[in-house]
C-alpha cells in the first residue's frame, strides 16, 4: 500500500472537517499532475479542463469518505481514469468518426503551439520534433484505454508499478505486462519519425 | 534465452526492476544478439521521448471555474464506513480470492459430509479383551501393588471393578467421581 503523505493527511483531515482552504491547496498541488494526465488520455482541448475539473468536484463530493488506504495522488488518477474512459465510452458511442477526426485536427495545431524545443535556431530540427510530438499524441490515443493508462502513469507522469496497480485495480504483473505491450506500440508507431529527432 | 523470451523483459529491464539473475540473463544475451540490442534502444528512445514530453498547465482562470461549480453542489453525507469497506471486500481484484476461499469451504463442507460415519461398537468382544483393555489391567494390578500407598490408585483399582462389572453386563463404563 502507498504510504499517504503527512501534509496531504493533515489536508484531508482538514478537508473533512469542512475547510475549503484546505481543499483550494489541495486543487493547487495537483490540478496540473491531474489535467496532464487527462489531457493525454482524451487529446488536449475545453474537455480536458472539463474533465480535471470533474476530477476535482467528485474528489470534493467523496473526500469525507476518504479512508487513506492509498494516497491522495492514487485516489485523484484513480477518479481522473474513470471518468477519462467513461468520456471515451461516451464519445465513442456519439459520433466515433467525426468526433476524432475532428479532436486529431485540434490536437495538431494545439500541439504545434504548445511543442516547440528550445533550440529555437534550427528549423529542421524544430520541425521534426514537432512533428514527433504530434505522432506521439496520435500513437498515445490510438493505445486501448488499459495500455494508454499504464503508460501515461508511468512514463510521463513517472508514478511506481505498485501505485498504477491500485490505480487500474490490477495485479502488478498485469502492470508490468500492459507496460511492455503500450511500450512495444509506441515504439513500432513511432520508429519511423525518431531517425534523426533532436529530442532523442 | 533466446530473443522471444528476452524481448518481454527488455521493458523491465529499462526500469530496472528485473531481479539480479534476469538482469545477466538480458545484458548476456544483448551482448550477442544485434537485433535484441536494437529492439532495446528503440524502446529506450521511445520512453525518452515520452519522458520529455511537454506537459500541459490549466488555463489561468481554472480555480475560479471550479470554485463557481463547487459552490453550487450541496454537500452530500459522507458514505456509511462499513459501505466503503464492503465495497472494497468486493473489488474485481479480490473477487479471485472470494471465489478461491467459498470453493474451498464447498469442498471442505463436502468431504466431512461425504466421509462415512464409524460406529463404536462397545459391546464386549468374544475374542478377549481388546488391547486398551489390557494395558487398563495392566495398569490397575501396577497400581493394586501400590508400593508407595497411594490413595489415588486404591481409588483406581476400585472404580476398575466397578467398571469390568459394567462392562461384562454389556452398559458404559461408570465414571467415578471422587
Amino acid at each position: 500500500m502507498i504510504a499517504v503523505s503527512n501534509a496531504d493527511t493533515t489536508l484531508i483531515k482538514r478537508c473533512q472537517a469542512n475547510d475549503a482552504a484546505a481543499f483550494n491547496e489541495i486543487v493547487s498541488r495537483y490540478k496540473n499532475k491531474v489535467f496532464n494526465f487527462v489531457s493525454r488520455m482524451v487529446g488536449p482541448g475545453s474537455d480536458a479542463e472539463d474533465l480535471t475539473q470533474e476530477t476535482f468536484v467528485r474528489a470534493y463530493l467523496n473526500i469525507k469518505s476518504f479512508q487513506s488506504r492509498a494516497s491522495l495522488n492514487t485516489w485523484l488518477y484513480r477518479i481522473a481514469t474513470n471518468i477519462c474512459i467513461d468520456h471515451t465510452r461516451k464519445n465513442r458511442k456519439m459520433n466515433a468518426l467525426t468526433s476524432s477526426l475532428l479532436r486529431e485536427d485540434d490536437e495538431d495545431e494545439a500541439d504545434v503551439e504548445r511543442e516547440i524545443p528550445d533550440e529555437r535556431f534550427n528549423p529542421e530540427r524544430m520541425l521534426l520534433n514537432v512533428e514527433l510530438g504530434a505522432r506521439l499524441n496520435q500513437a498515445l490515443r490510438a493505445l486501448p484505454g488499459k495500455l494508454r493508462t499504464v503508460v501515461l502513469l508511468h512514463d510521463i507522469e513517472g508514478l511506481p508499478y505498485e501505485e498504477i496497480a491500485q490505480i487500474a485495480d490490477c495485479p502488478l504483473g498485469t502492470v508490468k505486462s500492459r507496460l511492455f505491450n503500450a511500450r512495444a506500440a509506441l515504439r513500432e508507431k513511432l520508429q519511423p519519425y525518431m531517425e534523426g529527432s533532436a529530442i532523442l | 534465452m533466446n530473443c522471444k523470451t528476452i524481448q518481454p523483459l527488455l521493458s523491465e529491464y529499462i526500469d530496472n526492476v528485473l531481479s539480479a539473475r534476469d538482469t545477466w540473463e538480458v545484458d548476456k544475451h544483448l551482448s550477442e544478439c544485434n537485433p535484441c540490442a536494437g529492439a532495446l534502444n528503440e524502446l529506450r528512445r521511445t520512453v525518452g521521448l515520452l519522458a520529455e514530453a511537454p506537459r500541459f498547465e490549466v488555463s489561468v482562470n481554472f480555480m475560479e471555474k471550479l470554485q463557481s461549480r463547487i459552490a453550487v453542489i450541496e454537500p452530500q453525507p459522507p458514505r456509511m464506513a462499513w459501505f466503503s469497506g464492503l465495497r472494497e471486500m468486493f473489488r474485481p481484484r479480490v473477487l479471485p480470492a472470494w471465489g478461491a476461499a467459498v470453493g474451498a469451504c464447498g469442498l471442505a463442507v463436502f468431504f466431512l459430509a461425504s466421509r462415512p460415519i464409524v460406529e463404536i461398537d462397545r459391546t464386549p468382544s468374544p475374542h478377549g479383551p481388546s488391547i486398551a483393555q489390557t494395558a487398563r489391567n495392566q495398569s490397575v494390578a501396577l497400581a493394586a501393588s501400590n508400593p508407595l500407598g497411594d490413595p489415588a490408585a486404591a481409588a483406581l483399582v476400585a472404580s476398575n471393578t466397578s467398571n469390568t462389572l459394567n462392562i461384562q453386563d454389556g452398559g458404559e463404563p461408570a465414571t467415578t467421581t471422587q
